[in-house]
């Protein structure tokens, strides 16, 4: 079953599911209309996520588009950005609150950051 | 008049015996509404699971009764916010959001997280911090913090781009970043480089996104990962103004 995205503020929102999981699956899949946006050296790094998001799976996937060579990096966690212009990173989340910490880059040096809270709640 | 009476009486008999007849037959009739049997209850409606006791200290789920055996209170609807604090005690926190300020009782259950900080206790928390709160409402309608946790004001730069200026594989690469200044990161073997065909060809010249942690003590950053870029990547030089005669 997929996860129900939902975003505060109160009151939620019922969304549509999230889970492009294998990259390549992100183009055949609809994405949520949940996003927030980063500019980069001016572009646009977009993340299919908010802050204050809810989900109801402790495995989540934050899926995301951005220009190719922007590397991005999630907690621990980093990738750079293929020729496909997506990028997505699998994420195990704890009950209640849980921190992301995001930082974004293009090859000129230029950076970018955002914090997100995405607090995975299991009770319906 | 015996007569009649024995003929009123035949014809209330067969009257009966019809009506019998119609209500069998309508009762049998295809395509008629069809009771669902009642279904048989093969398992106990309610099943209790008791705790475990790796999850003492967790907030008993909803359904499940709580450390003492209680049952739990209804549904247990988590509320959550995100907000300034306004005023901190041992027992109570009170955030400002964007409506208005909500108080929360803070208890021993109450999960206190402070991204680089152990055992934290509810004063840590300093006025003007940002935090988020996930509660829920008692019985009598307050708000419990279930856990409050500590949002950073913003996240620290963690990424360098430079030209690799020296490399020693699984010891430490320095790096000329934009500043003109050089950097050194020490890797070791789990240092992850992407992308990972590229590995074996990086060398001094080549230009760099360093992934790297947080120095604790100030020192030598360690590198958790680095990008190479492919080549003529990089800002591109600005053109030459031109002048007009």
């Amino acid at each position: 079953m997929l996860p129900t995205v939902v975003v505060s503020p109160t009151p939620v929102v019922s969304r549509q599911a999230i889970i492009p999981t294998p990259l390549a699956a992100t183009k055949a899949l609809t994405l949520p209309d949940v996003y927030t946006d980063l500019i980069l050296g001016g572009q646009r790094i977009r993340f299919y996520a908010a802050d204050m998001m809810v989900v109801s799976m402790s495995d989540f996937t934050l899926v995301g588009q951005a220009p190719q060579g922007t590397v991005i990096s999630v907690n621990e966690d980093f990738t750079l950005v293929g020729a496909d212009q997506t990028f997505s990173f699998s994420l195990k989340l704890q009950e209640g609150h849980n921190l992301l910490e995001i930082n974004a880059s293009n090859p000129a040096g230029q950076e970018v950051s955002a914090i997100f809270v995405v607090i995975f709640d299991p009770t319906p | 008049m015996k007569k009649i009476t024995a003929f009123i009486l035949m014809i209330v008999m067969c009257t009966l015996a019809l009506t019998t007849l119609e209500v069998n037959a309508s009762s049998e009739l295809e395509g008629g509404p069809k009771k669902t049997p009642f279904p048989k209850i093969t398992q106990p409606i309610l099943k209790v699971t008791p705790r475990k006791p790796e999850d003492k200290g967790k907030l008993p789920e909803k359904g499940k009764p709580d450390d003492k055996g209680k049952p739990m209170d209804q549904a247990r609807k988590f509320l959550n916010y995100k907000g300034t604090v306004a005023n901190v005690s041992a027992t109570s926190l009170t955030i400002m959001t964007r409506e208005s300020n909500v108080t929360f009782l803070v208890n021993a259950d109450t999960r206190l997280m402070i991204p680089g900080l152990k055992n934290v206790k509810i004063t840590d928390l300093k006025i003007g911090v940002q935090v988020t709160v996930q509660a829920f409402k008692d019985q009598a309608g307050k708000l419990i913090a279930r856990q409050v946790m500590l949002i950073p004001g913003k996240p620290t730069p963690v990424h360098h781009v430079g030209t690799v200026s020296a490399y020693t594989p699984n010891t430490s690469i320095s790096i000329i970043a934009q500043d003109g200044k050089t950097y050194t990161f020490t890797l070791d073997a789990n240092t992850k480089i992407l992308p990972a065909d590229r590995k074996d060809q990086l060398k001094a010249g080549m230009r760099v996104t360093i992934i790297f942690s947080r120095s604790l003590d100030g020192g030598t950053k360690p590198a958790r990962g680095i990008v190479i870029h492919p080549e003529g990547s990089g800002p591109k030089p600005s053109p030459s103004p031109t002048t007009k005669s």
